[in-house]
């Protein structure tokens, strides 16, 4: 029978055995290189953090990369593919070079399953109300109607590594995927290059590879719509993330408030009863469609879309609710006062 | 008649052992630091590192930058837009105030904080 004494001692050795591992951990994940760089890209700042040996080499390899899908989806850089489709709109089929091809059907996909909630084509509308040099004033209304017969995603075609927009006048932005589609060359450098565990952030998509050293998940926070700092953060896995609020580019004018993310339906920005959509899955191009499809489409419509490619979401509604899709529930904390989720 | 001892010497070795690792624990628990550092970056160089405490405010092409042990923030900014001042303060490791159009971006690392931030 043990006496109380041996019992004391059997938990002495436990708690020996506690510090033993807790320090032998540490020491090992102290060890795992962390590399961090900062550069500009698609007119925003990406931010890495690499794990590995191989982590200085790969952040810099993964900026390249980024630079370098910013050099070919740009509709401003005139030697883009996309300058290119563009310039022969009405005209000729234009060569794409692979991310490109591959970003482009992404594009035509969702644009075809959310109905042309997102469009491709919406290059006339986004450069009429030009929300990249601050505008003041929400253009004309007789030239929303007229730039708004520009778009439509049905005159775009392509046939693999080749595509056509059909009739003058329309163009192609691709905006609204190239943060995450950079997330998604990124994240092909630290596979490549077999990093242990990375995390990238372009603007605000966000791209998760491998283990993060110590730590069973990745916490990514989740800007608040309506204040300052974090809403809440999310603890995932490997994947990609993308975020479409209208708190991001806006202006405001005569009390009323105008935001970048524009309805192609209507050629106004949309207004869906949303303030922000975070879409989560496992392609970066495609996370950042999502969301800007869902912000267009709101909360009800945006279901069966998500559903058709496995994707995730939390949505904020104009109310202060937070609606999380399945797979999302039990991995997000909320930070912010004044939120309730659903 | 036996003399009565506290502690028995296997005992006692045990409980130095114990003492040892909570003492080795400690220290790298302590090397590791739970301070927060503010980094200031000019077109991805960086430039300045900062470890919050007093009020300090600096400013870096045209964009000034305070300082505090609670966070950090934008206090003024040259660009039209000002979402670097929008973003308001940072207080957690991941989070970052970014002035695009001056290149100049201050993020926190070290203590508790995120990974990165998705808006």
């Amino acid at each position: 029978m043990k006496t109380k004494r041996d019992k004391i001692m059997v938990l002495l050795t436990v708690v020996m055995a506690a510090c033993v591992l807790g320090i032998v951990l540490y020491t090992t994940f102290m060890n795992t290189p962390k590399t961090e760089v900062t550069t500009y890209s698609m007119g925003s700042y990406v931010q890495q953090t690499v794990y590995g040996k191989t982590g200085e080499d790969a952040a810099a390899q993964a900026a390249n990369a980024v630079a370098q899908l910013e050099d070919l989806i740009s509709w401003r850089k005139p030697d883009s593919d996309i300058a290119k489709l563009n310039a022969q709109a009405g005209g000729n089929w234009v060569e794409l070079n692979l991310p490109v091809a591959h970003l482009l059907s992404t594009a035509l996909d969702v644009a075809e399953k959310s109905g042309g909630a997102l469009d491709p084509t919406i290059a006339p509308l986004s450069q009429l109300w030009d929300f990249d040099n601050s505008p003041t004033a929400p253009p004309k209304a007789a030239d929303i109607e007229k730039f708004k017969e520009y778009v439509n995603y049905k005159t775009l075609k392509q046939d693999g590594y080749s595509a056509l927009l059909q009739k003058s006048g329309y163009a192609v932005d691709l905006g609204a995927l190239g943060k995450g589609a950079a997330c998604d060359e990124a994240v092909a450098v630290y596979r490549d290059k077999q990093a242990a565990g990375a995390i990238i952030s372009v603007g605000g998509s966000v791209g998760i590879y491998g283990k993060k050293p110590g730590a069973d998940t990745w916490e990514v926070a989740v800007r608040d719509p309506a204040g300052q700092g974090a809403l809440g953060s999310l603890r995932l896995t490997e994947g990609f993330l993308s975020t479409s609020g209208n708190y991001e580019k806006f202006f405001t004018y005569d009390g009323k408030n105008y935001h970048h993310l524009l309805d192609p339906a209507t050629g106004y920005p949309a207004e869906s009863g949303l303030v922000s959509v975070t879409v989560f899955c496992n392609e970066g191009g495609l996370s950042d469609a999502l969301s800007t499809a869902c912000f267009v489409l709101g909360y009800e419509k945006s279901l069966p879309l998500l559903e058709q490619y496995g994707a995730e979401a939390l949505f904020v509604d104009t109310r202060q609710h937070i609606k999380l899709t399945a797979g999302l529930q039990g991995k997000f904390t909320l930070a912010a006062e004044g939120y309730t989720i659903e | 008649m036996s003399e009565r001892r506290i502690f028995r010497k296997r005992e006692f070795i045990y409980l130095l052992a114990v003492l040892a690792l909570a003492g080795t624990a400690w220290f790298f628990m302590s090397a590791a630091g739970s301070g927060q550092t503010a980094i200031v970056e000019c077109r991805g160089i960086e430039i300045d590192r900062i470890p919050l405490g007093e009020r300090l405010a600096k400013t870096y092409d045209g964009v000034t930058i305070v300082f505090e042990k609670s966070g950090v923030w934008v206090e003024k900014a040259p660009c039209p837009d000002k979402l670097c001042m929008r973003t308001g303060k940072i207080t957690k490791a991941g989070e970052a105030a970014v002035c695009l159009p001056a290149g100049v971006s201050v993020r926190l690392t070290g203590g508790e904080g995120y990974d990165a931030l998705t808006y």
